[in-house]
């Protein structure tokens, strides 16, 4: 909606920044009060990219790339690196150049390119996708489980290499490339396997595909080596979709017995550890994915997160607050260590939930998120949302979701300019460098990171701060525009090595002399999601986080310092239009689930901020904000306020928050349809008037992943409360006497939205 | 005639001419030192245990190579009919080289030499009645599995051990002895289910005062004649404890 209504923010190089004018200094930019962040889409597809078949120009000092920004002097085939200001030699190959023979990457226009490496020998270009499977399920779940894999095999590229698992109280990994019948190694589940040990049992280990000195040359294999690589675990899509279909149909639920008022022994933590090892014995770049389907929670063996007795509830927020979940920490700690293994091995995790409790996603968040996985919650695997998201992860065309591999980040910025991190799915590969802030946000200590898997939505923030040297250090070399440039290395779906090179540019400003030009650089929108990215980091990180109370100071400190006003005169406060959006932003943030945890699961919380920190401002607005649209006899579908007035007997209502979609129907539209005058003929109108959002709904459900939830329902129904949980609650039974006839009120003792104001402007103008 | 005062009338006779009871040639407990009774179902607390034959075949290159594996199938194949105990008769086979493979539809490889267990609760021994087909599919199968590995080493030992643990499972007998008894075993494996392994029961008889073996160590209790229950009990939970 946001994106047809303007142009396209993002533009050729997918970077939005919350301030596009920066001040110079240190103390200038703590003015700010919102952080100087840029939220990059890495390797977000735009036609006008152009794809260069060679590899860049490098400064010898800081490793810049060449870019539109170089300053060149065409007569002594100098190019100037605009970071460090090294002067660079082109090499002979570019001799040609002149200002009327240009290289791609100089083109102004062209501040995105894509660079396009050869493909290493060793390197092998076929993905590798990993399926766990839980099968502690009833039988039901099992056959919805297994009607969801059979599409997603058969919609498998031809060369994706294809392994299979399955995992309850042990682990099973499956040999596929066995003939005479199904081979399954057996894994304990109880027990926690060092990697190597997994390769050992699984015959992979180094020494163990040594020839053996027994063996007469030429009496084995063909090959004359016996068949002990990976190739028994990982076989073609072509050629196992025969096997894998006969594999799920012997496949059952776990055969051990779970004695009543137990819950079944799950060993996640150990077919994860399983998994991954196996995944160890790829040559290093192989593009790979575990892809885990869980059912319930872990309650066996490391990465346990709640006992096997029914009695003792699955740990909730107030559990976590207290400390009071005993198994939260050390289940945590194992998946990190299971992070870290996957990252070094440059693999993926995703996870796909499927239960009507939780299975641990808040433990095992931190392997997803720092493997740069995919993340599904549903309530069932027959639901609509895990059977269409699963299948959008191996659709093809315009609907694929991009999957790539072996992602690295690196950014370079000019000399002012200190990088303190990144929010988002990705690992600090721990390159120091004069870039690095001492400051710490999120994944940092470093200039380089590691996404072992994204995709074309994938977003990271980055979060920066400025050097603290004075600038009168220098007077007469002082640069209006400062720099910055994000190289994204990876591997795309058919193997292809590329290399994306984005440089932009913005203004230094000194804000001490006028803070208009800082105004209107401001974008409210990119500033609303990286608040609520980094307060969400903080509530995680920091135990005693208030984020109501944070937020709420970062926005009287804002409004304080650009608002217009007399002093102590509330009447008198204005916001310039930059600005003006961000209050209403933060009233709805501190009101999400990204801050009101209470009524939600750890692990609902978990995949909320996941999603939150990986997709683009676009989506995250929305996360925060939802849209919301009404539909009527009377007027074309409209933008509605987001606000209990918008409710009406006479009106439809359509409702984006990013994780579901409600279609509200007011009372009269309700009575109406249950009367079936839709189906009348002299009634057309209003059954396209039914129609108009389900077709708009399904507009939305159809290009987001994860697959919002659809809530169709009434005024006054019980459903409705998905969109009264989102609406201001401007009418209250505390003034309930005011609100129009066939309007709504809520029963809630949340401030509403004008109240919110006024205290804001109180506490903005008082000296 | 003359009648041998015995007691009870079946045992009274005729006597021929000689002087020999008529029915001698019939009583063997008359004629012969030594004799063996067949104890009718009134003797029995319960029908005698089932038969189980579990197979432990060496799948390493020496065996395969030798054809020995190929003579062992078929073999085995050929004695089906004789085993005893039909149509009661379990049967259940498990292969080894330097890992343990166990059957039940599919094969179970075992990598964990150190630390072994069996990879199902159930079903790794079958009926050989029932799945006489499945056995003999297997049978037929099972040396050209084996052809084309090379794998010198053999770990009969865990095998083994793996062979006794799937065998002295303990079978749901509806008394109120093997009640007792599985309560306090279903106790000690949903506190950790590592104890599956641990403690297995081999009854020699309904009587606590029988001897009995703590199969985790192939201990022999050599004064179960003289221990109670209770200290049977807590005999076995000190077992448990200290493993």
């Amino acid at each position: 909606m946001s994106e047809m209504a303007s142009p396209d923010p993002e533009g050729l190089d997918g970077v939005r920044m919350t301030w596009n004018v920066w001040p110079r200094t240190k103390v200038e930019s703590s003015k700010c009060v919102i952080p100087l962040a840029a939220t990059v889409a890495l390797i977000r597809p735009h036609p006008d990219i152009p794809r260069l078949q060679y590899a860049p120009l490098r400064c010898k000092t800081c490793s810049s790339a060449l870019n539109p920004f170089s300053r060149v002097d065409f007569t002594a085939k100098i190019w100037i690196c605009p970071f460090c200001y090294q002067r660079n030699h082109f090499p002979p190959h570019y001799h040609a150049i002149s200002e009327t023979n240009f290289p791609g990457e100089l083109y102004p226009q062209y501040t995105t390119v894509e660079y396009l490496l050869p493909l290493s020998n060793s390197l092998n270009p076929s993905p590798v996708f990993l399926f766990l499977l839980d099968t502690c399920l009833i039988d039901e779940e099992i056959h919805f489980l297994k009607s969801a894999l059979r599409r997603a095999i058969g919609l498998l590229p031809d060369n994706a290499l294809v392994g299979f698992v399955s995992f309850g109280t042990q682990v099973q990994v499956y040999e596929l490339g066995f003939s005479d019948m199904s081979k399954v190694y057996v894994f304990r589940g109880s027990k926690e396997i060092p990697a190597e040990q997994i390769l050992d049992q699984l015959g992979l280990s180094a020494s163990g595909r040594r020839p053996h000195k027994g063996a007469a040359p030429g009496v084995a294999g063909a090959g004359g080596f016996p068949n002990s690589g990976i190739t028994r675990f990982l076989l073609p899509a072509s050629e196992c979709e025969y096997t894998l279909n006969a594999l799920l149909d012997e496949l059952q639920t776990d055969q051990w017995p779970v004695p009543p008022g137990r819950r079944p022994a799950r060993c996640t933590g150990v077919a994860l550890s399983v998994a991954a090892g196996l995944l160890s014995a790829c040559n290093p770049g192989t593009g790979a994915r575990i892809i885990a389907l869980v059912g319930g929670p872990c309650t066996e063996g490391p990465g346990a997160i709640v006992s096997k007795d029914l009695s003792d509830p699955v740990r909730s927020h107030k559990d976590l607050d207290k400390d009071a979940a005993p198994f939260f920490k050390k289940a945590v700690k194992f998946y990190e260590g299971l992070a870290k293994q996957l990252v070094s091995q440059g693999h993926v995790l995703d996870i796909f939930a499927s239960a009507l409790d939780q299975v641990g996603v808040a433990e095992i968040k931190v392997a997803v998120e720092r493997t740069g996985g995919l993340v599904v919650l549903s309530e069932s695997f027959g639901h609509s949302v895990f059977k269409d998201s699963f299948k959008r992860v191996f659709e093809d065309g315009e609907q694929s979701l991009g999957l790539c591999f072996n992602g690295t980040l690196e950014i370079n910025c000019s000399k002012e300019i200190k990088i303190q991190g990144i929010i988002g799915p990705c690992t600090s590969l721990e390159k120091k460098g004069p870039s690095v802030s001492d400051t710490v946000i999120g994944e940092g200590n470093t200039t380089a990171w590691k996404m072992c898997g994204l995709d074309k939505s994938t977003c990271l923030t980055v979060m920066f701060d400025l050097s603290s040297s004075d600038r009168s250090n220098t007077p007469g070399a002082i640069n209006p525009q400062l720099y910055l440039q994000f190289l994204t290395s990876y591997q795309d779906p058919s193997g292809q090595s590329v290399l994306r090179v984005t440089t932009v540019t913005r203004r230094w400003v000194d804000s001490s002399v006028s803070s208009e030009e800082l105004v209107q650089g401001f974008d409210q929108e990119t500033a609303a999601v990286v608040m609520a990215r980094f307060a969400s980091l903080k509530m995680e990180s920091e135990e005693t986080f208030d984020a109501t109370r944070w937020l709420d100071r970062f926005l009287i400190r804002l409004c304080s310092k650009f608002g217009d006003y007399r002093k102590d005169d509330p009447s008198s406060f204005t916001l310039n239009p930059s600005f003006s959006l961000f209050p209403q932003f933060m009233f709805n943030l501190r009101r999400s689930q990204f801050v009101q945890v209470f009524n939600n699961s750890p692990d609902e919380t978990a995949y909320f901020r996941m999603l939150l920190n990986r997709e683009n401002i676009s989506n995250a607005a929305v996360m925060i904000q939802p849209s919301l649209i009404s539909y009527s006899f009377n007027a074309l579908p409209a933008p509605a306020l987001l606000d209990v007035a918008s409710i009406a007997a006479d009106k439809i209502l359509l409702l984006d928050s990013y994780f579901s979609v409600v279609i509200f129907h007011g009372m009269t539209i309700a009575q109406w349809r249950n009367l079936g005058y839709q189906n009348q003929q002299e009634h057309q109108a209003f059954a396209q008037l039914l129609r108009a959002p389900h077709d708009d709904a399904q507009m939305i459900i159809r290009e987001r992943f994860p697959v919002p939830r659809l809530v169709v329902c009434d005024q006054h129904g019980s459903q409705a409360r998905f969109l009264l949980a989102k609406l201001n609650p401007s009418a209250t039974y505390n003034n309930a006497h005011e609100m129009a006839a066939g309007s709504d009120v809520i029963f809630t003792d949340d401030v509403s939205l004008q109240v919110f104001f006024e205290h804001l402007q109180r506490l903005a103008v008082q000296s | 005639m003359v009648s041998i005062k015995i007691g009870n009338l079946e045992y009274c006779a005729q006597l021929d001419a000689t002087g020999r009871r008529v029915d001698l040639n019939q009583r063997p407990e008359v004629t012969k030192g030594t004799v063996e009774y067949v104890a009718p179902t009134d003797y029995m607390v319960r029908p005698p245990m089932l038969p189980v034959y579990f197979f432990l075949i060496d799948v390493s290159i020496t065996a395969v190579r030798s054809v020995m594996v190929e003579v062992v199938a078929q073999t085995i194949n050929s004695c089906l009919d004789e085993l005893p105990g039909i149509p009661r008769t379990q049967i259940g086979f498990a292969t080894f080289d330097s890992t343990i493979h166990f059957y039940n539809m599919k094969m179970l490889v075992v990598s964990d030499l150190d630390d072994i267990f069996v990879p199902l609760p159930d079903y790794l021994l079958v009926n050989l009645s029932e799945s006489r087909s499945v056995v003999e599919t297997f049978l037929d199968s099972l040396p050209s599995m084996f052809q084309d590995k090379v794998n010198l080493e053999s770990a009969f030992g865990p095998a083994l051990k793996a062979a006794f643990m799937i065998m002295v499972t303990l079978k749901d007998n509806d008394n109120e002895m093997s009640r007792r008894l599985k309560k306090v075993l279903e106790k000690f494996r949903s506190t950790d289910c590592a104890y599956y392994q641990l403690c297995h029961l081999v009854r020699q008889g309904e009587h606590p005062k029988e001897g009995f073996f703590l199969l985790s160590n192939l201990f022999e209790d050599q004064m179960g004649a003289n221990i109670g229950y209770a200290d049977w009990m807590l005999q076995i939970s000190r077992q448990v404890q200290q493993a």
